[in-house]
């Protein structure tokens, strides 16, 4: 168990800059998820905490103590690799307990110990296989316990369920949580999946072109997110431009092109100023409540199961909004939409 | 549509299994059974065209071959030569397979031309040059020499096939060694060496017949005393009258365990290695 922490780690590849001055804590048992889209250098930060890249500024601490001379074999990381990277000529339970050998533990230690880790993972019946003769899922496992069976300080993912199909990578999902709160380990975990992110973390932090952008909780991150990108990679949601028109304790009023609408002030925002807000499709309502409610007509209806999802527009602005229940509103209808009772200011372009 | 794969999945396997077996046949069949007929000639009768088969068969020319302890010695001095050239092809193969393979040198292409260069140059050319140097260096004559010489061109083989199957090992599952904990030495010791195994097998498997078989620079640079196999067949086919029939008896003592070599490889290398290894060369 330990605290994480990386200081403006800065890695270029000849021009680009994979990381850009990433600064995070880390705290000691946290679920931490570096999310962003493809190149955006989530592995990149993973492999350098882990030593297997070398920073070319910035520091990486484990307990205060400065690591990141420390070469890879010695930094007491544990990483599960999006391909699993199981040694294919060893077994289950020789995989399971290389870290341990490596270790130079005496073989009656390491026979329990890989026991554990496989009743851990519920693999008992599979110690004697090869790689290639498991699933997705089950090698899967295996590369998890290969990792937490050597009690590893800082334990890393990186898309450890992106090979899987949706309906295992929801249940792994799940069990992957339980596991790294049973075992209270601090965890960084890297992914481009935001739901993934969202259903894992103690704290989300987005990345964008090697910058972290914003670190929060899943809450805080999808609800009020600071940065445009971060609205517009978790998910769908709506941007509308206003007018800061009254600043209160934290928060304001906005005055847009389809009326008054409450934001979180935190950022420091000015009177007269002119903002971005950002709500969520599931956020506006249909029919007329309390708060602002405009006149719309739907362009656009896809049923996605559990909400169905339409294009509104109104007042030459279009936006995304989502109702659950099993009302279905044609193409052309004429509907009355109630605007968040309060909204995220976002910035950036 | 049913038509389309009919015509096309299984007249085409029939097809290729077809030019395979006419194939296998013309380079490996009939030569075979051309040169058993050969060692089993009468040599009272003879055998002339038109006949298609010899008009008698008999062992004289076996027995008058094995009588000579000449066929004894160049057999041992083969099965000698091999093994050598083989460890000292593996031993010299692995760390320069590994660095062409994994490391991402600057002046690899023209490493990766200076190794290959005995590939690509004429044998003869390569012989000449060769087998003078090693006569002034005062190398010829000697079994060192001759074990030196065949390193040398067989070498470049071993480099590419090891090379390539070091370049196949994923970086992951290196990753994964160092992050659980392997330093340098463990890494190689239980990850690397294990994973490059099947092509250091294929390499070494082609290096052993490759030995056995190489005449050009064994002649030139172990002229006269270290005699191998194929220099023994020399004598019987160079001269002014080729003696097929004893000519064909040596074939057979040098084909014989170079095919068993390749069934008991075969049966111990798992096929998809050997698929693998021969794949990328
Ligand atoms: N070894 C390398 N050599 C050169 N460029 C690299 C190397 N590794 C990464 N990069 C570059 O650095 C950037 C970040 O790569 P990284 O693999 O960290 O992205 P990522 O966020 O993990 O993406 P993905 O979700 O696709 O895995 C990319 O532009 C990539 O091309
Ligand atoms: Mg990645």
């Amino acid at each position: 168990m330990a605290r994480l922490e990386l200081r403006d780690i800065t890695k270029r590849f000849g021009r680009v800059a994979a990381a850009d001055r990433v600064s995070v804590e880390v705290a000691d048992g946290e679920f931490l998820t570096l999310l962003g889209p493809s190149g955006c250098g989530k592995t990149t930060t993973l492999r350098i905490i882990a030593g297997l890249v070398d920073p070319d500024e910035g520091e990486v601490l484990l307990d205060g103590v400065a690591v990141q001379h420390l070469p890879a074999h010695r930094r007491q990381t544990a990483m599960v690799f999006q391909s699993y990277a199981l040694f294919p000529h060893m077994t289950v339970s020789e995989n399971i307990g290389f870290g341990l050998r490596m270790r130079a533990l005496s073989a009656d230690l390491i026979r329990q110990r890989v026991g554990e880790a496989l009743a851990l993972v519920e693999l008992e019946g599979l110690s004697d296989r090869y790689p290639r003769q498991l699933s997705g899922g089950q090698q899967q496992r295996v590369a998890v316990a290969r990792a937490i069976v050597t009690r590893p300080k800082v334990l890393l993912f990186d898309e450890p369920l992106s090979n899987l199909d949706a309906k295992l990578r929801e249940r792994l999902r799940l069990e992957l949580r339980a596991l790294q709160q049973r075992l209270g380990v601090t965890t960084v975990y890297v992914t481009h999946d935001q739901a993934e992110a969202l259903a894992l973390s103690d704290r989300v932090a987005v990345m964008f072109g090697g910058k972290v952008v914003e670190i929060g909780t899943p809450r805080q991150v999808y609800r009020t997110p600071r940065a445009r990108v971060t609205a517009e990679f978790l998910g769908v949601t709506n941007f509308l431009d206003g007018q800061v028109a009254a600043v209160a304790d934290g928060h304001c009023i906005v005055q847009t092109p389809l009326g008054m609408v409450e934001a979180d002030a935190g950022l420091g925002v000015r009177m007269g100023e002119v903002v971005t807000l950002s709500f969520r499709p599931e956020d506006v309502r249909i029919g007329r409540y309390e708060g602002t409610a405009v006149t719309g007509r739907v362009l656009h209806a896809s049923y996605l199961g559990s909400v169905t999802d339409y294009v509104v527009e109104s007042g030459g602005i279009t936006l995304r909004v989502h109702e659950a229940g099993g009302a279905a509103r044609a193409p052309g209808e004429e509907i009355t939409i109630t605007l968040p009772a309060t909204a995220a200011i976002v910035r950036g372009g | 549509m049913n038509r389309s794969w009919i015509m096309r999945g299984a007249p085409g396997r029939w097809m290729l299994a077809l030019g395979f077996f006419t194939v296998a046949s013309v380079v490996l069949i009939i030569p075979l059974i051309v040169g058993v007929l050969w060692s089993l000639v009468d040599p009272d009768a003879g055998w002339f065209p038109p006949a298609i088969v010899p008009p008698s068969l008999s062992l004289a020319n076996w027995r008058a071959m094995l009588a000579v302890p000449e066929i004894g010695q160049a057999f041992a001095m083969s099965f000698l030569i091999a093994p050598i050239v083989t460890a000292l092809c593996a031993a010299l193969a692995l760390p320069t397979g590994y660095a062409l393979g994994r490391r991402q040198l600057r002046a690899r292409r023209t490493i990766e031309l200076l190794v290959l260069a005995p590939i690509i140059l004429p044998g003869i050319v390569l012989a000449t040059g060769l087998g003078s140097m090693f006569i002034r260096l005062g190398l010829s004559h000697t079994v060192a020499g001759v074990v030196l010489v065949q390193t040398v061109v067989l070498l470049p083989f071993m480099i590419r096939i090891v090379a390539a199957t070091f370049e196949g090992v994923p970086q992951d599952l290196i990753d994964a060694a160092r992050n659980l904990g392997a330093s340098p030495w463990p890494l190689a010791r239980d990850v690397l060496i294990p994973l490059v195994r099947p092509g250091l097998f294929a390499g070494g498997l082609f290096t052993f017949i490759g030995s056995l078989e190489e005449f050009v620079l064994t002649f030139i640079v172990g002229m006269p005393y270290v005699q191998t196999l194929p220099v023994l067949l020399w004598a019987y086919l160079g001269g002014r009258s080729s003696i097929f029939t004893y000519a064909a008896v040596v074939t057979m003592v040098l084909l014989v365990p170079t095919i068993i070599l390749m069934f008991v490889a075969e049966r111990t290398l798992k096929q998809e290695y050997l698929a693998a290894g021969f794949g990328k060369v």
